[in-house]
């Protein structure tokens, strides 16, 4: 337990360390700036429209794929630890489940969800 | 120990590793530059530099967009280096040489670098302007694609250490390192590593085609901020390295520490020479490479790993 | 002493950060200045605390380089090296600038005025622009976009992007941006309206030069002579493959191998009659960085039909053998012959174009005292020299068809490797 606090102490300090040190400077010598300066850059001209938009993830298809291998990295976690103890029925297991993923990514590359230029 | 000395000692040391760590990438890149640009080596100028730049950084006032994210632009560097910060308290320096032994280590891990994400992310959208914004969504990109082939290597140690702490897979490469027990490993998790560090070819969120992609609208402090969180970010990924594929502490004559910071040091050589010696990657071809090469390969490298143990 | 002044004297003595704005033609010029180990080039004005600003005061140029210099953050200055042309625009737009004459070296300057603008004895430079807001404050709505929720009004400054359709059925924003003319990488003085959608291009249109009949587009003086006088044709070919090589440095800090393009503008400003092996080594060595592989490879297919209608190496790289000095009998007499390749991707536009500085540094070195015939046409780095040198419409129009469709990086290195020239001459 005191590791863990010990790692959320740490993960604390140090967003409110740098956290602080902007807000100090930021109080110090805040200045929202001219209208001129807070134009974002493109090069020389100014943009029509806010940058904040609906914008096209053209790459979602890749993220759903992610889910899926996501969810099986969770699961790999706990069987790592028992795999030496498991043995061959662990290993054969954790090879069907991931054969049947790496079909979804074949089934996804030949369906050319990975590009999308 | 009282718990809250334990954790003011452990906030100073991961700080003076960061620090160092950070101020030794900084030097490393200036002297790899010189070394690949063909002029010698100018160490005063490799040491002096990221200092004066630093200064020179700081006296520069911050801008800001109009109608920006102020919360979101403020919290981006400070997450970025806090997630750096705890994926290194799980890694040993030496036996029991380390902040929090946490027995489930590599999953904090995992869970930190995954989060890299979202500062990133968060970095890019909240300037409100047009090229962070496309900076901020290719970083998600890119890092759903190395991710998975990431953490895949890093369970393939766990499996003879039979533990998700990052000591005991230390301990399991006292016959031999995980960098020989399992060569496909090293080489997929520093491809990992600059994935999640956006660093050298794999910098598509900071890259120059987007005129420095979520850092285009940032300068002073902030700036200085975010390129700090991402060396340490590199500083944690490369001391994880060393720990689960180069031994750790491990080693003979010397103290462990100096081991495992030697190792370290090497593997943040690797990952900034990387950065000088080859060209930024297209991201939808590296997005079809991560799934179809990386990813498979990845899983091969656990299961030898796997068989080795049956 | 006050933490200002401890760190402006740690500042001082690092390389300084420079945004450099440069007219038409001066591509070369820049990749000089990246050479230079005092300063250091940025991508964007946001990390610069010094403009450098390059080229004659055209209006098209005054504005968009006055809207840069107000997004640097201050302490700011600008340097103006202005060549031969009057400065009265320029002083008043920016009355307390640096003006460079030469034969002063505008670097000298820039550290000149970066040091008095460090330690406080010059002040930091006052927006150009006026301080007006692009859309008032209308004080309806959370942020006073004059309605309610999010797409109602305009939201404080500018309005949200339209919606658009797409291929894949989907109708999202269209973000519709006028990139240049000082964009990183770009050519100098190149802009562009895109649309994006996601990251790819939707719709494209170059901005054309308001005035046509450019002089010539090369900055080389060899390159400039050559149209209208004899030169040496040792000089003419050395002159070619400088430009090629330094075209290719500039490619590699934009693939993001800084440090190694250094190197290359090093060798192309350093090049002589026998540097053949030294380019042949290159040759051999980039290849192991990928940027003739994974970034290049396949992106901006230039098809042998449209290669048709363009000149010089980029024609060449798709297989169309065009080259003047094929039916130059003195030429010939050193035993030219043109060279090419099928692929016409970025990739091969890179190695026809490294290919053809070794050719030249060969031709070179046999040529001796051998000069050119006037009359005969020239080729030049980009094509033929004395006709128009300018890319003309249709070269523009296949670039637009070349990019659009694209993610917004290869559209890029697309551009990039076109070797388009200047769109607009300072």
């Amino acid at each position: 337990m005191a590791a863990l606090g010990a790692a959320l102490a740490v993960f604390l300090g140090a967003l409110g360390a740098v956290g602080v040190a902007r807000w100090l400077e930021g109080n110090l010598r805040y200045d929202r700036g001219t209208a001129p300066r807070r134009v974002p850059f493109l090069g020389g001209h100014a943009p029509s429209t806010h940058a904040w938009s609906r914008y096209h993830v053209r790459y979602y298809t890749m993220a759903l794929l992610f889910l899926a291998f996501d969810m099986e990295m969770v699961f790999m976690y706990p069987w790592a630890v028992v795999f030496v103890e498991e043995g061959a029925v662990a290993l054969a297991e954790m090879v069907m489940f991931i054969a049947i993923l790496l079909l979804g990514i074949l089934y996804a590359w030949r369906e050319r969800a990975l590009e999308w230029a | 120990m009282n718990p809250w000395t334990h954790a003011a000692i452990s906030l100073a040391a991961v700080a003076g590793v960061l620090l160092v760590g950070g101020y030794v990438v900084a030097v490393l890149d200036r002297a790899v530059s010189d070394a690949v640009s063909g002029v010698a080596v100018r160490w005063r100028a490799a040491f002096g530099d990221p200092v004066r730049e630093a200064a020179l950084t700081l006296l520069s006032q911050r801008t800001t967009t109009e109608r920006p994210d102020a919360e979101g632009w403020a919290l981006a560097p400070a997450l970025l280096t806090a997630l750096a910060a705890s994926a290194l308290v799980v890694i040993p320096a030496g036996p029991g040489l380390d902040v929090a032994d946490i027995p489930a280590g590599l999953v904090l891990f995992g869970a930190a670098t995954a989060l890299v994400t979202i500062a990133v992310f968060l970095h890019g959208w909240s300037a409100n302007s047009p090229f962070p914004l496309v900076g901020a969504y290719r970083f998600i990109a890119v890092a759903l694609s190395v991710e998975i082939p990431f953490f895949l290597v890093l369970i393939g140690t766990a499996l003879p250490a039979e533990s998700l702490a990052v000591g005991d897979v230390v301990r399991s490469q006292t016959g031999m390192w995980n960098v020989l027990r399992q060569p496909l490993g090293l080489p997929i998790y520093l491809v990992g590593a600059l994935g999640v560090a956006f660093w050298g070819p794999l910098n598509l969120s900071d890259a120059e085609d987007l005129a420095l992609g979520t850092l285009a609208e940032v300068s002073g402090l902030p700036r200085l901020l975010w390129q700090s969180g991402q060396a340490s970010l590199l500083v944690a990924l490369a001391a994880m390295g060393a720990a689960a594929f180069l031994g750790g502490w491990l080693g003979p004559w010397l103290p462990g520490w100096i081991w495992m910071t030697g190792k370290t040091g090497v593997l943040l050589a690797v990952l900034v020479a990387g950065r000088h010696l080859l060209a930024r990657v297209r991201l939808e071809r590296f997005v079809v490479f991560g799934w179809t090469v990386l990813i498979p390969l990845a899983l091969v490298d656990v299961f030898v790993a796997g068989i080795s143990l049956l | 002493m006050g933490l200002r002044e401890t760190l402006a004297r740690l500042a001082l003595d690092g390389p300084v950060p420079v945004f450099v704005v440069a007219g038409g033609g001066l591509d070369h010029e820049l990749v000089r200045l990246k050479l230079d180990p005092r300063i250091r080039l940025v991508s964007t004005p946001r990390s610069a605390n010094v403009m450098l600003a390059m080229g004659a005061p055209t209006s098209r140029l005054l504005r968009p380089a006055a809207r840069v210099h107000d997004q640097m953050s201050h302490p700011r200055a600008t340097v103006w090296a202005p060549g031969s042309a009057s400065i009265d625009r320029i002083t008043r737009l920016f009355p307390e600038i640096g003006i460079v004459r030469a034969p002063d070296d505008p670097v000298d300057h820039v550290l000149a005025t970066h040091e008095r603008l460090i330690h406080g004895e010059r002040p930091s430079e006052p927006d150009v622009l006026p301080n007006e807001e692009p859309n008032p404050w209308r004080g309806v709505g959370p942020y006073g976009q004059g309605g309610k929720g999010m797409t109602g009004g305009v939201p404080y400054g500018r309005p949200l992007p339209q919606r658009s359709g797409d291929r894949d059925g989907l109708e999202l924003d269209v973000l519709d941006l006028r990139v240049g003319p000082f964009f990183p990488h770009l050519p100098a003085g190149f802009e562009m309206t895109v649309k994006l959608q996601g990251d790819i291009v939707q719709e494209v249109r170059i901005h054309r030069p308001p005035r046509a009949g450019i002089r010539s587009d090369l900055h080389d003086p060899v390159l400039q002579r050559v149209a209208a006088e004899s030169v040496c044709i040792a000089e003419l070919e050395l002159a070619r493959a400088r430009h090629h090589v330094l075209g290719f440095a500039g490619a590699l800090h934009f693939h993001g191998l800084q440090a190694l393009g250094r190197r290359v503008a090093r060798m192309a400003t350093t090049l002589s009659p026998d540097s053949a092996p030294t380019i042949l080594r290159l040759r051999r060595l980039v290849p192991t960085t990928g940027v003739l592989s994974w970034s290049t490879k396949g992106v901006g297919v230039v098809s042998r039909a449209l290669a048709e209608e363009l000149r010089g190496p980029n024609a060449r790289a798709s297989g169309v053998l065009r080259d003047l000095r094929a039916h130059d009998p003195t030429y010939q007499a050193l035993g030219f012959e043109p060279i090419g390749r099928e692929e016409g991707d970025a990739a091969a536009r890179w190695k026809q174009r490294i290919d053809e500085a070794i050719q030249s540094v060969e031709l070179a070195r046999r040529a001796e005292g051998a000069r050119t015939t006037p009359g005969l046409g020239v080729e030049g780095p980009r094509g033929p020299i004395g006709s128009p040198t300018l890319t003309s419409r249709d070269d523009l129009s296949i670039v637009t068809g070349l990019i659009e469709g694209m993610e917004w990086g290869d559209a890029l290195t697309t551009i990039v490797s076109l070797d388009l020239g200047p769109m607009v001459q300072l």
